[in-house]
């Protein structure tokens, strides 16, 4: 019963003090409401490097040619041949239990029967694991599997934005065409489903949306001839987990320098490391945030203070009276702790709801993912409490201290 | 109780206030003994030290020196003559032993009339239940059954001062201390209070101290009237 008479005497003092209470809860109010807004939008942005990092498979680190100047190449090439599927030979050799892998070379439209509005197209030679491995789906038709390339046939998936602008809408009819490609025609067996595009990874998902998809051998033959340097572009390799991927890429590194004797023509991507260095990144800002919180918060705790402060000044002859009646110093004490708690708590409250709306129409105005965080809200919610608590004692203090024979004289 | 029956017991209090670098004496040792279901009286001049008497006595002062026992407890007394109650028990015993009942009423004007006759209840830990219960039944006592919800704002004087006596009886305290519960009031209002003070009295035989200055409430509520002069009683 005390707490629900605090409840309401304390929800009584907005409606005496309507503009004093609201300037006192305002730096709580932005206080709390930055702790979550902020961490909901960091929540989000780390929600959606995870999303973006399973695009291309979380639990996969990817060996990435790295372009090397034409000039170079002859005097390179008697020490690495670039990147080929010689490596993963050697890397099966050296750690047996290597999981699945696939590979890719990618280059650009050559001849081919292709209306011009899919001339910036790319053909990707792949080998059928790359489906798997790089989380591509068809949306019409069938991906590439295995006896493609046994049988050598002559069969492409076209990505999404290319089937698109090349033939329109209808996939079913697009299954089944025939383009030309080279000075072969190959059949289109399918349309690859839209893959977002995400620019900072090292391996952007929305090269898809425009590739042409053959069979690795097919196109070796028909369309884009390996030259004497570097056969694939990228070479992907499934590991257990999206955390294995650092510890993966530490112990393929020393393998594949070694055979291209330590010419630095590929790179290693490894999901877990740029997750950590985009978690890095985000717990710099998030510092960044939180001391901007904990200003405002000090500023709402002085806030209370005040109308707290106010408060008691107002109500002397009541503490007289609770004197009187029976309340020790501590009742008093607790009874105006209780108030700035419950004050400092529905400024927080009111925090996390703005918070929450504030992140929320950021995230629909800045096209940013946002994201409800637990731990962010309990810690409001824990902030305002301590708050209050901190704010609240030494006008708590003065009141339990107020001689109650003196107090009883005011009004 | 202590031998004798009384109830209440003061032996050479004091009471000096500091005003800056004076040093005001108020009381001048003060010698008193008050029966248990004693009705005492206090008049005196104003400015005699009645008010901060009867605050000594409802242990809501201290006194400077002398030493006070109620009901066979000791609540003050001079130091080296035993332990020193702390604030908590103090406040315990006010709690339990004591009621008041103020000139100005203090009823709290955000709570409404059952709510404030709750409230010392709410301080001895009642439940919430039984604290009604027993509101309801005190103001069904002094008259005021009726109007249980409202605020004191919406009371008469003489209404509101049957409010402070039902909360000051809320505990089942021993005692009763009022520092001149009919001054605010008319001539009828105060009629009611008297009677009212003297059904309290046949019902839970408290002990009742009362401060006024009116000769006519002296006469109706005291057994015994003393009087006040200068911070002695005048004999
Ligand atoms: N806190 C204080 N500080 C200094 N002097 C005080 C204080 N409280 C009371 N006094 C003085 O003590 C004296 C007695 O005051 P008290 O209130 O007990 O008188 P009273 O008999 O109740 O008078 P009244 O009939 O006007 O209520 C007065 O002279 C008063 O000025
Ligand atoms: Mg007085």
């Amino acid at each position: 019963m005390i707490l629900r008479m605090q409840l309401r005497r304390s929800l009584g003092q907005f409606r005496t003090h309507p503009l004093r209470t609201s300037l006192a809860l305002l730096g709580m109010v932005l206080g709390v409401g930055s702790v979550v807004g902020m961490m909901s939008i960091g929540e989000g942005a780390q929600q959606e490097i995870v999303a973006n990092i399973e695009a291309l498979g979380g639990n996969v680190i990817h060996i990435k040619a790295k372009p090397i100047a034409d000039e170079r190449i002859a005097e390179l090439v008697n020490d690495s041949r670039g990147l080929s599927r010689e490596d993963l030979r050697a890397l099966r050799s050296t750690f047996p239990g290597l999981g699945r892998a696939a590979w890719a070379r990618i280059s650009s439209l050559g001849v081919t029967d292709l209306p011009s509005t899919a001339y910036n197209a790319q053909i990707v030679a792949a080998s059928a694991g790359l489906f798997d491995l790089h989380r591509l789906k068809v949306k019409a038709g069938r991906p590439l599997i295995e006896l493609d390339d046994r049988y050598g046939r002559r069969v492409v998936v076209l990505g999404a934005d290319l089937a698109k602008n090349a033939f329109g809408d209808d996939d079913a009819q697009i299954v089944g065409r025939r383009i030309r490609l080279g000075y072969a025609y190959f059949e289109v067996v399918g349309v690859l489903a839209h893959k977002a595009s995400v620019r900072d990874l090292p391996l952007d998902p929305g090269l898809y949306n425009q590739a042409v998809i053959v069979p690795f051998d097919a196109a070796i033959e028909e369309i884009a001839p390996v030259d004497a340097y570097k056969e694939i572009d990228v070479l992907s390799v499934e590991v257990e987990s999206l955390e294995q991927t650092l510890a993966a890429k530490l112990a393929v590194g020393p393998v594949i320098r070694a055979r291209h004797k330590g010419v630095e023509d590929f790179e290693l991507v490894a999901p877990e490391e740029i997750l950590q260095q985009k978690r890095a990144t985000q717990a710099i800002l998030n510092l960044v945030l939180i001391s901007i919180a904990a200003i405002s918060l000090l500023v709402g705790g002085i806030g209370v203070m005040n109308i707290m402060l106010a408060n008691i000044m107002e109500r002397i002859s009541e503490i007289g009276l609770r004197r009187a009646i029976g309340a020790s110093r501590a009742d008093i004490r607790d009874q105006f702790l209780v108030e700035s708690v419950i004050i400092c708590f529905a400024g927080g409250a009111i925090g996390v709801v703005l918070g929450y709306a504030g992140s929320f129409a950021v995230g629909v105005a800045f096209d940013l993912q946002v994201a409800f965080a637990w731990e962010a809200t309990l810690i409001a919610f824990g902030l305002s409490v301590i708050t209050g608590l901190t704010f609240g004692l030494w006008p708590a203090l003065r009141a339990s201290a107020i001689n109650p024979v003196e107090a009883l004289l005011h009004g | 109780m202590t031998p004798g029956g009384a109830a209440l017991e003061l032996d050479g209090v004091t009471r000096t206030y500091r005003r800056g670098a004076v040093d005001v004496p108020v009381l001048h040792g003060i010698d008193l003994r008050i029966a248990a279901g004693e009705r005492v009286a206090i008049m005196g001049r104003s400015g005699s030290g009645k008010s901060t008497l009867l605050n000594i006595l409802g242990v809501l002062d201290q006194p400077t020196s002398g030493s006070y026992r109620l009901g066979g407890a000791t609540v003050f007394c001079p130091p080296g003559g035993g332990p020193q109650l702390d604030d908590r028990a103090l406040s315990l015993l006010r709690r339990t032993s004591i009621g008041f009942v103020f000139q100005s009423f203090h009823l709290l004007s955000s709570m409404t009339v059952v709510e404030n006759v709750g409230l010392p209840m709410e301080y001895a830990h009642v439940a919430p239940e039984a604290q009604r219960l027993r509101a309801v039944e005190l103001l069904e006592m002094v008259g005021l059954g009726h109007r249980l919800d409202h605020r004191p704002n919406e009371l008469s004087g003489g209404e509101r001062q049957r409010v402070a006596i039902a909360r000051a009886l809320a505990n089942r305290p021993q005692v009763l201390l009022a520092d001149e519960p009919t001054g605010a009031l008319d001539e009828k209002a105060q009629q009611v209070i008297l009677e009212l003070f003297s059904v309290v009295h046949q019902r839970f035989g408290t002990t009742m101290i009362i401060v006024t200055h009116d000769e006519k409430v002296a006469r109706a509520l005291g057994d015994r009237v003393l009087r006040m002069s200068d911070g002695r009683f005048a004999s």
